[in-house]
This record gives C-alpha cells, sequence and structure tokens, in this order.
C-alpha cells in the first residue's frame, strides 16, 4: 500500500485525467452507466493498490486500462445470468476494437463542446437531457408527451452528427 | 438504432440484447461505431453530469456569448492545465499512444478557458429581517429572498428591505410599496421608515403629491388615502412637491400634504414609525413564541415509537465542549449522540433556533445507530444548501457502504439521491466467487437550490420489503420507484454514519471529498416508512415562517 502522500496527489491527478477514457472504454464492455460507475471505482482502487508497480507513469493510460479490460471482464461474469451480456467472444471483439476517434480526452471533449455549441438549443438540451443518469429514451418521451420513435431518431440523428462533428474538427486540428 | 439507444440508456430487453449482439458479431464496421457511439456516450453522460441547467430563478444566469446557456465545464479546465504535463493520449479507441504536440495542446486548451460562468442578479433589493409577515398574493418571502423591481405588498408585521444601494427601508404592518431600482421607491400606502447611509444619498422615495429625495438621513413616511406626510428624525430630505417650490426639511421637522390642500409643516415622532429596535423587540419576542411552539411539536414527534435518531440540533451553550448534538428520540438509545466535528454552530431555521453550519471538507457530525437492521427506513431534515460544489454533496452516508447501508446525499444538478448498498454473490457453479454490488441509486428531478439562504425540508422512505423509495421536497413527494434490483428479505441497517460528510471510506485510500456547503438544523431517522400525510406533517409543523 503506498504511504507517501505525494504519491496520493500524483495518482489522483493522473487518475482525474484518464476519468472519461476510462469510462469510454468500460462502457462498451457492460450493460449499464450504473455498471459502468461500478467497474470504474473498482479500477481505481485496484490501480492505487498497484500503483507501486508502475515503473514509468507516463504508461499510467495504458496500464489503467489494462486493468479496466480485465476488471470489466470479470465484472461481466458476475453478472452472467443477466440476459443484457454480451458474449466472451463479442466482449473481447469490442475491448479490441479501435473505434474510429483516437484523440486524448481533452482535445475530443473540447471538439465536442463545440459541437454541441453548434447545435440550437433544443436540440442541445435533448441530447444532454437523455443522457443524465436514469434518463431512458422511452422514459423521457413519455414524460414529455412526445413520440417515442421520434425521440429516438432525433437523437440517433444527433449522435450521428456528433460523431461527425468531433471528427471533422480533430482532424481540421490535425489531432485525429 | 434504437437497439444501441436502449443499450445506452439500459433499457434494453432480453431478445433486443440478442438482436443487437448479433448485429455486433456482423462486422467489424459496426463494432467500430459502436465503439465510438459508446465513447460519445461516456463523455455526453460526463457532461450532462455537470452541465444541467439549473432552472431558471434564483439562480439564472446570463448566457456566455455564443453559449446560449451551455456552461464552461469545470473539468475542462482541470484536464487542460495538466494536459501539458502529460502527453498520453487515449481516445475511444483502446490506449494508443500518441506522440502529443504539448505546445498545440496548451493553444488548443486557451481557446476553451475564456467562456465566462457568471450568476447574475436581477433583483434591486434584499428581504433582511421577516417578523411574522403575511403577503399579498401567492408569494411568500422569507428573510434573505432577493427582490425584484415592482409591487411589495404587506398584509401584516413587519419587514426590512435592503436596497443594493445601501438604503434601508423598514416597513410595519399593512403597506404596499413599489419598489422602482435600488435607488427608487414609491409608497402607495402605510408607514415606511427609511434609512439612509451616505453611499446611498439620492435615494428617490415617491409618495402621493411629493418626492422626497435624501441627502444622507433618517425620515419615515405615512401615506393614509389621500394624505402623505413625511417626518425627518435625523439629518436633513428635498421634498418636491408639485406646484410649489422645493423645500428642504430638517431633524425634528415634518410635512403634511393632502390632495387639493397646500402643504403644513409640523412636528414630526420618531415613535410612530418602525424602528429597528422595535423591529428586534419584537422579532425576539416572535421566535421565542415559535421556539416554545416548535418544542412542544417536537415531543410528539420524538416519542413516536418508530423513532430511532432525533436530532435536534441544540446547542448547550454553557458546555465548554459545545460538539454534542443530542439524540432526543425516546426512549434513549445509548451511545446514540452526535458529535459535531469542525462544523460550526449559527442561527438555524429562525434566529432561536440552532444550527451547525458544514463548509469545510472535514466538516460533519458523526453518529451510531448500532448495527440493528429494519424492514425499512425514513430520514426527513431541514436543510440550507448554500452551494452544490461536489459531484456529491451528502446529508447522510454510511461509514463504508456496506449491504444493508444507506448513502443519501445531492448530486451537482440539485437532485436528491438515495440508495442503500446490497451486495450479491455470483453463482457457486464455477469457482468465481466475486461478490458485487447490486443497488440502485433513486433520484429526484432537480429540486434543491442554492436559493439565498432558504430552508428546505428534504425526506426519503424506503421500504425494503418491497424494494420502494419514495422521495420528498417540502413536504411535496417528488419521486417514488421501485429498485430493480429488488429481491425479498432485505434490511437495511445504520451502524457508524455521518450528516454532511461521507465519514470513513476505505481506509488507506484517497476518498472523494462530498462535505455538503450548507446548514443542517434537524435531523430525523425512524425506523420504517412514514407516510406521504406523515412527511407532509413533519414540514409543516417545522416551515420557519
Amino acid at each position: 500500500m503506498n504511504e507517501n502522500p505525494s504519491n496520493y496527489e500524483t495518482f489522483m491527478r493522473l487518475l482525474i485525467e484518464e476519468e472519461s477514457a476510462v469510462k469510454a472504454y468500460v462502457r462498451r464492455l457492460v450493460p449499464t452507466w450504473h455498471d459502468v460507475e461500478e467497474v470504474v471505482q473498482q479500477t481505481s482502487l485496484i490501480a492505487w493498490k498497484k500503483f507501486d508497480e508502475l515503473d514509468d507513469i507516463n504508461r499510467f493510460g495504458g496500464w489503467l486500462m489494462t486493468i479496466a479490460r480485465f476488471e470489466s471482464l470479470k465484472y461481466r461474469r458476475s453478472l452472467a445470468r443477466s440476459p443484457l451480456v454480451f458474449s466472451d467472444k463479442l466482449a473481447e471483439q469490442l475491448a479490441d476494437a479501435a473505434g474510429s476517434i483516437v484523440a486524448d480526452d481533452a482535445d475530443r471533449q473540447q471538439a465536442l463542446e463545440g459541437c454541441l455549441q453548434k447545435l440550437d438549443q433544443a436540440k442541445r438540451e435533448l441530447i444532454l437531457n437523455v443522457h443524465q443518469p436514469g434518463v431512458t429514451i422511452r422514459g423521457y418521451a413519455q414524460q414529455n408527451s412526445r413520440p417515442e420513435q421520434a425521440i429516438y431518431k432525433s437523437v440517433h440523428r444527433l449522435r450521428q452528427k456528433l460523431l461527425m462533428c468531433v471528427k471533422q474538427t480533430l482532424a481540421d486540428q490535425g489531432l485525429s | 438504432m434504437e437497439l444501441v439507444s436502449n443499450w445506452l440508456d439500459g433499457s434494453l430487453t432480453e431478445t433486443e440484447s440478442a438482436e443487437l449482439q448479433a448485429v455486433l458479431e456482423s462486422s467489424a464496421d459496426r463494432r467500430s461505431e459502436f465503439v465510438d457511439v459508446c465513447g460519445l456516450d461516456a463523455d455526453l453522460r460526463l457532461m450532462s453530469d455537470v452541465v444541467i441547467e439549473t432552472p431558471v430563478g434564483a439562480e439564472s444566469r446570463r448566457a456566455p456569448a455564443g453559449a446560449n446557456g451551455m456552461r464552461a465545464v469545470g473539468w475542462l479546465g482541470l484536464v487542460a492545465a495538466i494536459a501539458a504535463v502529460l502527453l498520453l493520449a487515449i481516445g475511444y479507441g483502446i490506449g494508443r499512444d500518441r506522440k502529443g504536440d504539448a505546445e498545440q495542446q496548451i493553444a488548443a486548451s486557451e481557446v476553451a478557458s475564456g467562456e465566462s460562468d457568471e450568476v447574475v442578479e436581477s433583483g434591486c433589493a434584499v428581504l433582511s429581517r421577516v417578523v411574522d409577515a403575511k403577503f399579498a398574493g401567492d408569494v411568500q418571502y422569507r428573510e434573505g429572498d432577493s427582490l425584484q423591481p415592482g409591487q411589495f405588498k404587506l398584509l401584516s408585521g413587519a419587514v426590512q428591505i435592503d436596497f443594493f444601494s445601501g438604503a434601508t427601508m423598514l416597513i410595519d404592518e399593512a403597506a404596499d410599496v413599489n419598489l422602482v431600482s435600488s435607488w427608487e421607491a414609491e409608497c402607495a400606502h402605510g408607514k415606511v421608515t427609511m434609512h439612509v447611509p451616505a453611499p446611498a444619498i439620492g435615494f428617490h422615495l415617491t409618495l402621493p403629491g411629493m418626492k422626497v429625495v435624501d441627502l444622507g438621513t433618517e425620515f419615515a413616511v405615512q401615506v393614509d388615502g389621500a394624505e402623505s406626510s413625511l417626518h425627518v428624525f435625523d439629518g436633513e430630505v428635498e421634498a418636491h412637491v408639485p406646484g410649489s417650490q422645493m423645500q428642504i426639511i430638517r431633524e425634528g421637522s415634518s410635512l403634511k400634504k393632502s390632495t387639493d390642500l397646500p402643504v403644513v409643516a409640523g412636528v414630526s415622532k420618531p415613535a410612530d414609525f418602525p424602528s429597528v429596535e422595535e423591529f428586534e423587540r419584537r422579532k425576539e419576542e416572535y421566535y421565542q413564541t415559535k421556539t416554545k411552539q416548535w418544542r412542544a411539536a417536537m415531543n410528539t414527534v420524538r416519542s413516536d415509537e418508530r423513532i430511532i435518531g432525533c436530532y435536534q440540533f441544540r446547542r448547550w451553550e454553557d458546555e465548554k465542549w459545545d460538539r454534542l448534538v443530542n439524540n432526543f428520540a425516546i426512549p434513549k438509545r445509548l451511545y446514540s449522540h452526535g458529535s459535531a466535528v469542525g462544523a460550526r454552530w449559527v442561527d438555524g431555521r429562525w434566529p432561536t433556533k440552532s444550527a451547525l453550519e458544514f463548509k469545510s471538507p472535514g466538516d460533519r457530525v458523526r453518529i451510531n445507530l448500532g448495527k440493528d437492521k429494519y424492514d425499512g427506513l425514513t430520514m426527513a431534515a431541514w436543510i440550507r444548501v448554500d452551494g452544490l460544489d461536489r459531484k456529491y454533496n451528502a446529508l447522510l452516508l454510511s461509514d463504508g457502504y456496506e449491504d444493508g447501508e444507506p448513502h443519501w446525499q445531492i448530486d451537482k444538478s440539485g437532485r436528491l439521491m438515495f440508495s442503500v448498498s446490497y451486495m450479491r454473490f455470483a453463482p457457486s457453479s464455477g469457482q468465481q466467487f466475486d461478490p458485487y454490488r447490486q443497488d440502485q441509486v433513486f433520484y429526484s428531478p432537480k429540486v434543491v437550490n442554492s436559493d439565498g439562504r432558504r430552508w428546505h425540508h428534504v425526506a426519503v422512505t424506503f421500504d425494503a420489503v418491497v424494494g420502494e423509495a419514495v422521495q420528498y421536497f417540502d413536504g411535496k413527494e417528488v419521486s417514488r420507484e421501485v429498485s430493480e434490483h429488488h429481491l425479498g428479505d432485505r434490511k437495511v441497517t445504520f451502524g457508524p454514519c455521518a450528516i454532511g460528510n461521507w465519514g470513513l471510506p476505505i481506509e488507506g485510500v484517497p476518498f472523494p471529498v462530498r462535505n455538503l456547503n450548507g446548514r443542517v438544523d434537524e435531523f430525523l431517522i425512524y425506523k420504517e416508512p412514514l407516510t406521504g400525510d406523515e412527511i407532509a406533517n413533519l414540514h409543516e409543523l417545522g416551515i420557519p415562517n
């Protein structure tokens, strides 16, 4: 166990830095956002316990992802009876899938923020509202007395639009 | 498209899951798209965690140019600040190193730091004292409220209004005043005393048939039907009466104006008008009565057979160590008194009611209700939230978060969130023996605001037998939900807990800061879920004014 207080600080700084990357990564491997929070919490605890063993803090991100991968797969097994868990094979494939956006958190989120601001207010509110914890599109549609299908379509279009916009922004900055 | 959406928000059904799986297995492109959408989802969730708009009201804010109410996100600054130190790059794709260009990152992050996130205030005055006041219309003002320009009608009682210019207005009994700006008001009916210190010289008060411009003084006006009078107690004022010359009225003099009659001079008597001293006396009297009534009402509450914690936040003045927060529940429970750590004693819902103020990350009240297990619980508290500074702001959290233990907090956006930890064990078929948590966080809608010194009643009831949690805000039900993970035979237990903070998380691990920024002056804990009527009643008997 780490006792050195400056280690705490370094660790916390690195962890905060990687928070959204690790969440984005775990997101594809476990069924709900709540599960994501659980796995990331567990990942952080393990990372802290093993932090001494990490030789080069420049490798922290990759190292943390390895732990997250292991913890996600382990957690999936604990949910094994859930009908929502994908097969091991698919989980492995998803864990390895690269995706087409590879930029660091700060750049990506900044790009995303810029893209959100390009949307008009109603659209921006819609997309942010349906991504709040506990909100489902179905529930959102009911609560706002809107047709479900219309919300699904709008959200889908907005996600596509945002992804395109993020990619384009990063490409323009030579960061993608 | 629906499949992915449902996966993302956790509402996927079994059939849909199989369908999605088939789609993803069929193509690497689909998987790549899926990974991108999952990454976007995570970013948006992290963002909507902090970006959520507060309802328009006391905290209305100016939209930064081009941002239309989008708030600059806190972590962006933090991440940008350390971006230069860390060149590790990870995107939605798995941890692939990128030879980052530090300068470019800094340049890019500077763009984002220019946005402003300033809260704006559109009022012109603050209601600084309220004594047993009744107001016309639906609005029930409370001490500390900001007042917007417009009509302010008092039916009875007394209030003090502090204008942003520095001028102070005392109103006693029925009065009808129009607040024009920080520098101007009109009195259409009633008795008003004005105190205008040097910084507010030039304050205008208009009466029917007369306009008073203050030159730094204390004066009073009375408007009764067509008759207006002005009385100067200290300093001097300019009186402008249409059709006659401006007059300077000095200390001890008065002026009377009735419709169609010339102005008459007279002698002013301060005793006829509201004064600060009289205010204080009445206020003290009122609140002493109020405290007595409240204590009497609490006697019924504390002897309820279901109550296990009745923390009234009573300060023992003569105690040298004033850290004791008594549990007044009857019968007495050994070792259940609370102990304040860090938190300061301050005024509670009303001046003669004490409260503890939580500000620093260490502030808390430690309590221990033992390891008894119950079929449910109720927690009800009077709180004043001064700011939602943390991602999670503690109300009551068990020290660890072990089987059956509750966590009750407010998230950054102002939603009440309640959960009970339940551990599940994996089936014993394999070698796996991985306990994992299977609890649900119950959220209310956004109800809590840091709205200028206002006290609110918050409550949650949980029935462990059926897994249902109901949350209340100011006596009204705001959410009701049954846990999706509900199983029979579950219990709740408290053990060592902290009010206003997260006590002792796991040893040796840096723990997140969750302290409340605000005050608590009553915290009740029951071993059963109370009914909605009972919660409404607890709210009713504790309303400050």
